[in-house]
């Protein structure tokens, strides 16, 4: 095996796969229930505004207010079951189900926004693997092999390929619509521009930084190399564990900077769930615990 | 069993997120997009919204939230602008819509709603003297309607 695969499918525990699934279904609750206003605002929208997308194509006209609540409030227990491991092989695939068509849902009004896409795949990624295996309901009754299996490597690994992938095709839109001129900076500064000035005419919150920063023309050609070097190099991250998290740590400083220059959040990867495939946060867990137990005694 | 679904997953939901790549690049879908927002240049854009005017014929910015219901910019201005490109009906139909949401939200002071596109040079409104428009047009416009006051 080549010295990325290896790095990517090494054996793993039950326990890294299961805290990936309590991160990923723990923010998907969270998701569920904050943005709960965004998710349920199409039952406001005039069916004429109605242009589905993804699997939403399947069809012809919007649901009924009925249907939306009840997907919504299904959606709620499913999550919860996800996150716990309760029946993992029944209510996980339904709840990756269950978010997909939701969250395209929300989609599917005009406005495609990319703030889910990550943890939509992320979750349909978990449904379909041994994520319940330790750490669960399910899990109780299972004991692990300690020194770990591959069988819980490949999940871990698809997430980060995933993820890459994500970066990887939205620096390649930018040289296809743009080509090399988006590395002068122009288009990103007008669209920063643009962002804060759209919001303004909005009456919504704009980034103050963001249209104070639009005065130095030439700072944006350095922030448009950044964007594209981490979007274009993002494969990298796939490469060995220490590179990868060198990569984690500039995507998420790339999204802190659009939070406070353009006022947009991408809270799944502001969270460091989107990144949770890199950092083994079963070792984290039981550092942090052996410390507790350590200080406590 | 493990190897194949592993084999079938892990690479069939790596080549769909990457399927993007061999579609035209502004057409976008979800969750499999080809993430387009900020790659094109916006050029001379066009913003549009919905007004609200007030007894003196002042005109006042409403929320994202009286104009389509949902707190996001964004689709606000693409709901308009999508009514704005269909027919006067759908304009009317539109601003309709707001000036009864404004009525509910109790925004007594606006007594008339004007649906307009506002032309910018967004880099200009921040580096020059360029917070006027450069073109405006009007689509439609309509009253609010007045609740009808306890006697």
């Amino acid at each position: 095996m080549t010295r990325p695969a290896s790095a990517l499918l090494a054996p793993a525990p039950a326990e890294r796969l299961a805290s990936l699934r309590v991160l990923t279904g723990g923010f998907a609750c969270a998701y569920l229930l904050f943005f709960s206003f965004e998710i349920l605002a199409p039952l406001s929208f005039e069916g004429h505004r109605f242009r589905p997308v993804g699997v939403v194509s399947l069809l012809a006209a919007p649901l009924s207010r009925e249907l939306v609540w009840l997907l919504y409030g299904v959606s709620l227990p499913l999550a919860a079951a996800f996150t716990t491991g309760f029946l993992y092989r029944f209510t996980a695939p339904a709840f990756a189900l269950v978010l997909l068509f939701l969250s395209t849902y929300r989609n599917s009004w005009g406005m495609v926004f990319h703030t889910e896409n990550l943890m939509v795949l992320h979750v349909a990624i978990l449904a379909a693997a041994p994520s319940a295996d330790a750490w669960s309901f399910d899990g109780a009754s299972k004991v692990p092999s300690p020194a770990g299996d591959r069988r819980y490597a490949w999940a871990i690994a698809t997430m980060s390929l995933v993820t890459v992938a994500t970066y990887f095709v939205a620096g390649i839109a930018k040289l296809e619509i743009s080509g090399m001129s988006w590395m002068s900076g122009d288009v990103l500064r007008a669209h920063v521009a643009l962002d804060s000035l759209l919001k303004i005419e909005l009456g919504s919150l704009h980034s103050f930084v963001g249209a104070w920063l639009v005065r130095f023309g030439p700072l944006f050609s350095p922030l448009a190399l950044g964007t594209l070097a981490l979007e274009l190099g993002a494969p990298l991250a796939l490469v060995g564990r220490r590179i990868g998290r060198v990569w984690v740590a500039f995507a998420w400083a790339f999204h802190a900077g659009v939070l406070v220059v353009m006022a947009i959040g991408f809270a799944y990867p502001l969270s460091g769930v989107a990144f949770a495939s890199w950092l083994e946060p079963d070792v984290l867990w039981q550092r942090f615990q052996s410390r507790r137990h350590g200080s406590s005694n | 069993m493990h190897g194949l679904r592993a084999l079938v997953v892990g690479c069939g939901v790596t080549a769909l997120v990457l399927s993007p790549l061999f579609r035209e690049p502004r057409r976008d879908s979800f969750p499999l997009s080809t993430y387009p927002m900020f790659a094109d240049h916006p050029q001379d854009p066009w913003i549009f919204t919905v007004l609200g005017v007030d007894e003196s014929g002042a005109e006042h910015r409403l929320s994202p939230a009286l104009i389509t219901g949902s707190h996001e910019a964004m689709q606000a201005a693409e709901t308009v602008r999508l009514a704005v490109s269909e027919s006067a009906d759908t304009q009317i139909r539109l601003c309709a819509n707001v000036a009864s949401r404004v009525a509910s939200a109790g925004r007594r002071s606006l007594v008339r709603l004007v649906v307009v596109g506002l032309q910018y040079d967004p880099v200009a409104y921040f580096t020059e003297d360029g917070d006027e428009p450069r073109a405006r047009l009007e689509y439609a416009r309509c009253d609010v309607p007045r609740a009808p006051v306890p006697e």
